[in-house]
């Protein structure tokens, strides 16, 4: 509780390095032997986790590192699914081009939501990617001809050679493992590089940032553009996995926005277990309330965000049991904002 | 003449972005965060005047008691939930008032189901012809209550004791906490206030041919966050302008743009929000923040 949301820490040394690496490795190893032991079924459920996952990764890169908040990453992933799906259709372009340039169309989506982003920010950013978020499904209506709108497109699902020693939708599992893999390993690299520790900065307090010689505004589109184009590949990659995408499909209307803001909130900000963490709640707690009633699910969801953000601001993975029972060290002092000083009572 | 007529009916869609509009300004107003969870509320009162009035109760005075009740849940909503927030950082507010959004559109999916009901009209049927436009009695009494309840509002708060103290809220918490304002109080207020307009704006929506579903307000809210970004966050006349702009440019847009109907006007949103935030970021009624560094 007493650590503050955005922690402007360095790299963990020690023990908790250590540890941290033990478990991921351990993290690793599961997802890699999760196929080999469920039913197609399971598995299918768990590629749909991986696919959120990827999507949150690309959210936490915006949110986790410059503190800024996105309600439209559905329209990332939407831009991605839809771009992979419309190319397959209607050209004879193999999947990973059409992927490749699903994450390309993402990434230029990003860059252009993200220039206005220069100039806004918190609470006007969010109105921004809300409204944005919240138009996508009636941009996909408008192009019916191309987009199947609501009736939905159908697109051709990643099926393995004859001779492949892995069933259909352990294939599907493992190209999206990959994908997680070689994202988180990026995210990682770029935490531990100078770009990283500027972009926290930023977050931190941006005039501070900037009089320390951070460029603040390539920093800012860079990291949407990245941000967007991960959350895209996600999109294409449910495209590829699912094999049918529409208007309706949650994720690309604002509740995917909230789910992944959800899972993010609740995953916390661990790079690679955070977002599993998140989307595996977030997508397992619908489908087993959803059972009984899909709204009942709905609701849990909104409970539990409020209370995570109530009682454990850092997710689950910010929690240290350790210090639970340990006396409170000093409370630190707080950010230096650039909100007007009479907001907020001090007395 | 369609060029007028178009401008009539954007005017009524138009008060309805003004009213809810005006509740997250009021909102932003009292506890500094704007809640993207308005318009469901909005949509929960206006379930709850359909339930009364089903059950034999006349619309007006169901509407009444949904206000009534909406201000309580407003202001209890802000007691439980947000007033634990208030010093976090920024994500974490705008994340709550996003949990209670799906808190919100879940329990109306529970207890309402998701089937659309109709709702009493408020207004006679029918409507007049002016010049060769028509105007429906819907309409007209739909911008009138509207500019009722704003012109209430005005009232209060720039001629009670509560309302003064409201706006001193407002400005400086710390030094009105020093003359012996209740701070939390008047927070608890402003959600009610917001809460109780939502209400109207939501009954309202009904009486211009909108069924009362789960997903009902979810355009307004959007249409009224143009709103809010064109008058300004903290002002309450430039919520009321920004919301006729938004409501005659809706229009107009979807009824002179092909291909563009329907759902599709909220890119019309977008695209104004976007262009005002990068010209003049703190609204055209709002006034400039100095920030101390």
């Amino acid at each position: 509780m007493s650590e503050p949301t955005r922690s402007t820490r360095l790299r963990p040394s020690g023990r908790r390095a250590i540890g941290a690496a033990v478990v991921n490795l351990i993290v690793i190893a599961a997802l890699v032997a999760i196929p080999l032991f469920f039913e197609p079924f399971r598995v299918t459920q768990f590629t749909q986790i991986l696919v959120v996952a990827l999507a949150v990764m690309g959210l936490n890169l915006l949110t986790g590192f410059t503190g800024q908040i996105s309600v439209g990453h559905s329209a990332f992933f939407g831009f991605g699914a839809y771009s992979v799906g419309v190319i397959m259709a209607n050209t004879d372009a193999p999947m990973p081009v059409a992927l490749a340039a699903g994450t390309a169309i993402g990434a230029l989506a990003g860059a252009v939501i993200g220039l206005p982003s220069l100039r806004i920010k918190d609470t006007s950013l969010a109105i921004v990617t809300l409204v944005f978020g919240a138009s996508f499904p009636a941009l996909v209506n408008m192009f019916t001809g191309l987009t199947g709108g609501t009736q939905g497109l159908r697109v051709e699902r990643i099926s393995p050679a004859e001779d492949f020693p892995f069933a259909a939708d352990q294939t599907r599992y493992y190209v999206v493992l990959c994908a997680v893999l070689v994202v988180a390993a990026c995210v990682l690299l770029l935490d531990r590089s100078r770009t990283g520790r500027e972009l926290r900065a930023l977050g931190d307090n941006e005039i501070a940032a900037v009089t320390f010689g951070v460029n603040a505004p390539r920093l800012r589109i860079g990291v949407f553009t990245a941000s967007a184009a991960i959350t895209a590949l996600a999109g294409g990659l449910f495209a590829v996995t699912n094999g049918f995408i529409s208007s309706g499909t949650s994720f690309v209307t604002i509740l995917g926005s909230i789910e992944f803001l959800t899972a993010l909130v609740i995953g916390g900000r661990a790079i690679l277990i955070g977002p599993l963490l998140g989307a595996a709640i977030a997508q397992l707690l619908p489908a087993q309330l959803g059972q009984e009633s899909p709204e009942l699910a709905h609701l849990v969801y909104g409970v539990v965000l409020i209370v995570i953000l109530l009682l454990a601001p850092g997710g689950l993975t910010g929690l240290r049991p350790s210090t639970w029972f340990r006396s409170r060290g000093p409370e630190l002092p707080p950010l230096p904002t650039t909100a007007p000083p009479t907001k907020g009572s001090t007395a | 003449m369609l060029i007028m007529q178009l401008l009539v009916d954007g005017v009524g869609k138009g008060a309805i972005y003004a009213a809810l509009a005006l509740a997250i300004v009021v909102c932003h107003r009292s506890t500094g965060l704007i809640n993207f969870a308005q318009g469901e509320f909005a949509t929960l009162s206006a379930m709850l005047t359909a339930v009364l009035t089903a059950s034999g109760i006349p619309v007006w005075f169901s509407l009444g008691i949904a206000v009534v009740v909406s201000f309580i849940g407003g202001a209890l909503i802000q007691f439980v939930v947000v007033r634990p927030t208030l010093k976090r950082p920024h994500l974490v507010q705008i994340m709550i008032t996003i949990g209670l959004y799906i808190c919100a559109n879940a329990v109306g999916q529970i207890v309402f189901g998701p089937t659309p009901r109709p709702l009493d009209p408020l207004f006679p049927a029918g409507g007049f012809s002016l010049v060769g436009i028509r105007i429906s009695w819907d309409l007209v009494g739909v911008v009138l209550l509207q500019a009722l309840v704003i012109t209430a509002l005005t009232l209060f708060f720039s001629r009670t004791k509560a309302g003064l103290g409201f706006r001193a809220v407002a400005t400086a918490p710390a030094a009105s906490r020093v003359v012996g304002i209740r701070v939390e109080r008047m927070h608890m207020v402003g959600w009610g206030i917001a809460a109780a307009l939502g209400a109207v704006a939501g009954v309202s929506l009904t009486n211009l041919g909108v069924y009362v579903e789960p997903s009902m307000m979810t355009p307004v809210l959007v249409f009224s966050l143009a709103a809010v970004t064109i008058g300004g966050f903290d002002s309450a006349i430039g919520a009321i302008v920004g919301g006729v702009v938004m409501g005659v440019v809706e229009t107009f847009a979807t009824s002179l743009i092909p291909g563009l109907s329907g759902d599709a006007g909220m890119l019309v949103s977008l695209v104004v929000i976007v262009a005002i935030l990068l010209v003049r970021p703190q609204g055209i009624f709002g006034r400039e923040r100095v920030a101390r560094v």
